[in-house]
């Protein structure tokens, strides 16, 4: 059991940590570059400064709650619950929030606000699936997809964000 | 499967579903129609040709005016004497 922690632990390390720091960083960027073009509220600002807020407050969570799944001496299927559950919780707030922001600021959703708010929710499924993977078959496929989805959410998220911002400032249309 | 783990699975599985819906929720920005303005921009200038009032008091008015783009330009284009005191906002909404 201790060593499929271990294993756990180790792939965690590698999807999670990877980007350590540079993905808020991107988010806060574009906040400050779409909040500067538009002098107002818009869809894409409320967006980013939530997908931000978001990231920042996993970053602070995320180191102590590592360590915590790896040296804690509970039992293995709580501990992954914590972990799972956590990610799941604050996903699920993010799209919620993100939702009433536009209503609270009356303003339009647009279709950036809901492709985040959709690969948040596949984010979710993500992490549903990795969790019954853990307790019932631990396939290596299920792992490969986990790690290779999480990175290619972030990664997607970014560029379309950025692809967003560029499009409505130069009229950019790839 | 343990009791718990399948009460686990159940919450996410429900916030997967809470979170889907407000995924394919849409929303729309409301404008306010445009013979609700008129008619309290008349309330406004009745009430600016009875008496002498601040805008800036009159935070009722302040406030529904300040939700269009072009409140600011609205209110300098009341004519005298209505405009008589009218102050408009240097710090935008």
């Amino acid at each position: 059991m201790l060593l499929q922690r271990d294993v756990f632990v180790e792939e965690i390390n590698e999807v999670i940590f990877q980007y350590y720091g540079i993905i808020p960083f991107l988010y806060s960027l574009i906040f400050v570059a779409s909040i500067g073009v538009y002098k107002c509220a818009t869809s894409l600002t409320i967006t980013s400064v939530v997908l931000a807020l978001g990231e920042y407050a996993q970053e602070i969570v995320k180191r102590p709650l590592w360590e915590f799944v790896a040296e804690s001496s509970i039992e293995y299927n709580y501990l992954i619950m914590l972990w799972v559950g956590v990610w799941i919780v604050a996903s699920t707030v993010m799209i919620i929030i993100l939702h009433k922001l536009h209503v609270w600021l009356n303003v339009t959703k647009s279709k950036v606000a809901q492709v985040v708010q959709w690969v948040l929710v596949v984010s979710i499924l993500l992490q549903i699936i990795k969790y019954l993977d853990e307790i019932l078959i631990q396939s290596d496929s299920i792992l490969l997809l986990y790690q290779f989805g999480i990175s290619c959410i972030n990664i997607c998220l970014i560029i379309y964000m950025l692809y967003s911002l560029f499009r409505n400032i130069f009229n950019v249309d790839f | 499967m343990l009791i718990s783990e399948c009460f686990f699975v159940f919450v996410m599985i429900v916030l997967a579903v809470i979170s889907s819906y407000y995924s394919q929720l849409k929303y729309t920005r409301v404008f306010v129609p445009a013979s609700v303005f008129e008619r309290a921009i008349n309330e406004l200038l009745e009430l600016l040709s009875q008496r002498e009032v601040y805008l800036k008091t009159d935070l009722g008015v302040a406030e529904f005016l300040k939700r269009y783009d072009d409140w600011e330009e609205f209110i300098r284009q009341i004519p005298e004497p209505h405009n008589n005191g009218l102050t408009v906002f240097e710090g935008k909404s």
